[in-house]
């Protein structure tokens, strides 16, 4: 309620009650269902492929996506992944994968993105390639800039937040 | 440790994340969220709860698909309410009108004074299930943006501003609108007092 306005008279806010705790019961009893459904439906998605010793395999671009902001998550510290931009060739070979980070603020730019350069090769390299080394995938990180910076963790806070 | 970091991420930070495909970030948000989104619907449609799970699963599942797209122009939760009202405006367009049925109110308001002459000391859970009938009833009187209105401003707490990005109006319309739908509710609600 905004703070100018009057209190609602008490069987009224008594009613309100009752109604906001009978929609909230309802909610918890099918939100399994509903989270369900939801994730069941993919997102729109171009395929990458990858190259194995006998075959071939697709990934989509998501994969690409969640696995690379994941191990940035999980390996270098004081970053997190703002968005990225996966591109591939015309026969669906990984192409170019454009990076943007968060920082934390105070962390050491240039170490911090030295290793970030670090972690996302290794991730594409062992999601796209085959784990015996049969087939030589050459990463060359070209591109990847901090955008922005967070107060806290990037991990739990966005720059929109403050 | 990913699981304390999706725990106390603020809402932007796991919509980021869920943007990137962190499936537990989505679950983390959804976990905050449904719950107010799927109220909402329920109250908008009259409190079947069909038409709600239908509106807000839609809702979550567009969410889901656009996230990445969300570029925190607004809150969050206007946003996602955005996507919910949008629902809901759509099946009600799809329904047939339901006819107000002054009879049943009438009636509730008899039965409930009748009760209340009877046993002075009646179950607080039935009592309590008459006002939720009575409100329900109610706000379906209400036209439609003065019952979002409401709903939103004192169910959900959102403020003027939010309201009009989610019904697409101005908060002056919302002032007013939310101005009208207190005043009726208070009269249509006074028998209960």
């Amino acid at each position: 309620m905004n703070s100018h306005e009057r209190a609602a008279p008490a069987h009224l806010a008594a009613a309100t009650r009752v109604l906001a705790d009978h929609g909230r019961v309802r909610a918890l009893e099918v939100s399994g269902d509903v989270l369900a459904h939801v994730m069941t439906r993919p997102r729109r998605s171009m395929p990458v492929r990858a190259r194995l010793p006998h075959d071939r395999v697709h990934v989509s671009e998501q994969v690409v996506t969640a696995v690379v902001s994941r191990a940035v998550a999980h390996r270098a510290q004081g970053l997190s992944v703002a968005r990225m931009v996966v591109t591939s060739t015309s026969d669906e070979r990984l192409d170019r994968v454009v990076v943007e980070l968060i920082a934390q603020y105070g962390t050491d730019l240039v170490a911090a993105t030295a290793l970030a350069h670090r972690v996302v090769a290794t991730a594409l390299r062992d999601l796209v390639a085959p784990a015996d080394d049969s087939v030589q995938v050459t990463v060359v990180p070209t591109h990847l800039h901090v955008g922005d910076v967070t107060i806290g963790d990037p991990q739990l806070s966005d720059p929109s937040d403050h | 440790m990913l699981d304390t970091a999706t725990a106390t991420a603020t809402d932007r930070a796991l919509a980021r994340r869920a943007g990137l495909g962190e499936v537990e970030a989505f679950e983390e948000l959804f976990g905050r969220l449904f719950s107010s989104t799927f109220r909402y619907a329920l109250h908008m449609l009259d409190g079947d709860d069909g038409l709600a799970q239908d509106a807000t699963q839609e809702a979550w599942v567009k969410v889901w698909l656009h996230l990445r797209e969300f570029e925190g122009r607004s809150q969050l939760r206007t946003w996602i309410f955005t996507i919910v009202a949008r629902e809901v405006l759509d099946l009600r367009r799809r329904r047939r009108p339901v006819v107000v049925d002054h009879e049943a109110l009438q009636a509730l308001e008899s039965a409930r004074q009748d009760e209340w002459r009877l046993t002075a000391s009646a179950e607080r859970g039935a009592l309590d299930e008459e006002l939720r009938a009575a409100l329900t009833l109610a706000l379906s009187e209400l036209p439609w943006r003065q019952r979002a209105s409401w709903l939103l401003s004192t169910v959900e707490g959102l403020t003027y501003v939010e309201i009009a990005r989610v019904l697409d109006t101005t908060p002056t319309v919302v002032r007013g609108q939310l101005h009208r739908a207190r005043r009726a509710l208070e009269i249509r609600m006074e028998p209960w007092r």
